[in-house]
């Protein structure tokens, strides 16, 4: 077969990244760095996954691969070759299935083979052979909102194997699923690979979930956000199918914990921006984090707390960043340790949770130390919403300013360091909040 | 019209439009695969909008007074203006109810079949 002699053959390199950079202008001058000198080597013969924290920037890259975005700087070459526009190797599936919702099941993998001037008839039969190979047969004539989401999706695989591309490009194709259907979609999908079903020679998957990376993937690769960077590279040598209970398996989860938490120190270590990002994550959440982390003795697996709050990464990485920040944890190596501050906050009563936030908040988060001092100098006490907006997309892409103000406002009034008015649009500082309450010096923090 | 395509084009998803590019639709395919579908219900309000203020001017310029003269020409627009004029109230009536019968089965026979494909057919 051919198939068994593409796969014995030495990999080649099929797409390489060279120095990729994407950045955007800000409107009011200076630039938003997203991704920063990127280079890799996707080759035949590997699964690679892309993982990261949220607004990372992964996504932004895969669409890079795809050739859907040209790099700011850097080139992309594939198979040798620089990319100036949509890649012809690869196929994309996307998280939220991106199917044409008035053609049927048949008409939508067969779109991108007559856009390739397929004749007709063999159109037909590999389209038909596409639907079967993923498990649709019978549902050939079905519009897609009558499918489940499952079903939607295995329509958007069906769709991108069928054009046979060289590589296979997936942007967090089972996130939108429930546990089981992505379990069962995943399986099957390593099915078709391991079984050499199909000619594609490389997948690229981009996911927030850690276990489903070092379940699937030869190669995973670890982003660093503002600006993304590689951070690490891991190659989890198991054969396929992976035990998740095994202990390599369950070390290689710890081990990827650890990076995505332990990069704090390296990034604030680099001459960043001013303003450092701060992890959008609700208080509710982070309260909760830490109440469950004492509940267990005052250090918990990470993994396993992930499994308990049947949360995935991008919920509970940015709480953990958050107690971090807030001097109420340490991460440990995929382990989530209480500092003395995390205890004491985890026993105190409602009200003195919201003093020990304050506190945590002014002392040690800068941005609100800015806004306070900022509103403090002001005659009122106040200022308007939109100019504290102003500095933060000095720093952050529009999109991204917005969120961290709005986790701003909610930790400052949680915590009563500052009000909001929604009307007006303004910013105060509490009247009754004055001087060494605000800026709080740390023998007070001891004494609560 | 021209403003509901408007909004119908930039109410088209992201992901739509890169699956559109990494699939290679170009030219007409794009068109008759991506936009024209996406349009289409915006197209169709278009449409009836458009439809009815057309049929609206027409009925009242059947009959106009301009200058001292009268110019009209046969239609239901001059029925109803010419017996409002002359106070011909049973006639007024009937022609008034003519007219709304008209504009109710044209919108029941014709536009709601097509409105109703729109909506499920043609709903991003």
């Amino acid at each position: 077969m051919e198939d068994s002699t593409v796969i014995a053959s030495p990999p080649t390199v099929l797409l390489d990244a060279r120095g990729v950079t994407v950045a955007f202008d800000r409107p009011g001058g200076g630039r938003v760095l997203v991704l920063d000198h990127l280079d890799l080597q996707i080759r035949s013969g590997e699964i690679l996954a892309i993982l990261g924290p949220s607004g990372s920037g992964k996504s932004t890259f895969l669409r890079i691969l795809a050739g859907l975005l040209l790099p700011t700087d850097g080139t992309l070459l594939y198979r040798d070759q620089p990319l100036r526009g949509p890649n012809p190797g690869v196929a994309m599936v996307f998280q939220t299935f991106a199917l044409f919702p008035w053609l049927t099941v048949l008409q939508n993998v067969e779109v991108g083979l007559q856009a390739l001037h397929v004749p007709s008839t063999d159109c037909r039969a590999r389209a038909l052979g596409a639907i079967d190979l993923i498990g649709l047969d019978g549902f050939e004539s079905a519009f897609p909102k009558e499918l489940s989401g499952g079903g939607r999706q295995r329509v958007g695989f069906a769709r991108a194997l069928v054009v046979e591309p060289d590589i296979l490009l997936m942007d967090e194709p089972f996130s939108a699923l429930d546990v089981l259907t992505a379990e069962n979609l995943r399986t099957d999908l390593l099915e078709l690979w391991i079984g050499r079903k199909t000619p594609t020679r490389a997948m690229v998957i981009v996911t927030h979930s850690i276990e489903e990376a070092v379940f699937i993937a030869d190669r995973i690769i670890v982003f660093g956000a503002n600006p993304a960077r590689i951070v690490a590279e891991i190659r989890p040598e198991l054969p396929h199918w992976r035990d998740r209970h095994s202990a390599q398996f369950l070390a290689l989860v710890d081990q990827i914990y650890g990076v995505l938490t332990g990069g704090r120190e390296r990034r604030i270590a680099q001459p960043g921006p001013l303003i450092p990002r701060l992890p959008i994550a609700q208080v509710g959440l982070i309260a909760g984090l830490i109440e469950l982390v004492h509940d267990q003795g005052g250090r918990a697996d990470l993994p396993q707390l992930s499994a308990q709050l049947q949360f995935d990464l991008d919920d509970l990485l940015p709480a953990v960043e958050a107690a971090e920040l807030l001097g109420f944890a340490v991460p440990q190596a995929g382990d989530i340790e209480l500092t003395k501050e995390g205890h004491a906050f985890a026993e105190a009563t409602v009200q003195e949770k919201k003093v020990l936030f304050r506190q945590a908040l002014v002392s040690r988060a800068v941005p609100v130390q800015e806004i306070v001092q900022t509103l403090g100098h002001q005659a009122g006490r106040r200022m308007p919403a939109e100019f504290f907006l102003d500095i933060l997309e000095r720093h952050f892409s529009s999109e991204e300013a917005r969120r961290q103000l709005e986790i701003l406002i909610r930790w400052g009034r949680y915590a009563e360091a500052f009000s909001y008015d929604e009307t007006s649009g303004y910013l105060h500082l509490e009247t009754e909040v004055d001087g060494s309450d605000a800026i709080p010096s740390r023998a007070d923090g001891a004494g609560v | 019209m021209l403003f509901n395509v408007i909004a119908g084009a930039s109410a088209m998803p992201q992901d739509l439009l890169e699956c559109a590019a990494i699939l290679k639709l170009r030219g007409w395919m794009r068109w008759h695969t991506l936009w024209l579908p996406a349009i289409f219900p915006y197209l169709v309000t278009g449409a009836i909008t458009a439809q009815g203020g057309a049929w609206n001017a027409s009925i009242v310029s059947e009959y106009v007074v301009f200058g001292g003269r009268t110019l009209q020409t046969t239609g239901l627009g001059a029925l109803i203006a010419g017996a409002t004029q002359r106070g011909n109230y049973p006639l007024l009536a009937a022609s008034t109810i003519v007219m709304a019968a008209i504009v109710v089965l044209l919108n029941l026979l014709g536009w709601r079949r097509v409105m109703r494909a729109a909506e499920e057919r043609y709903h991003l």
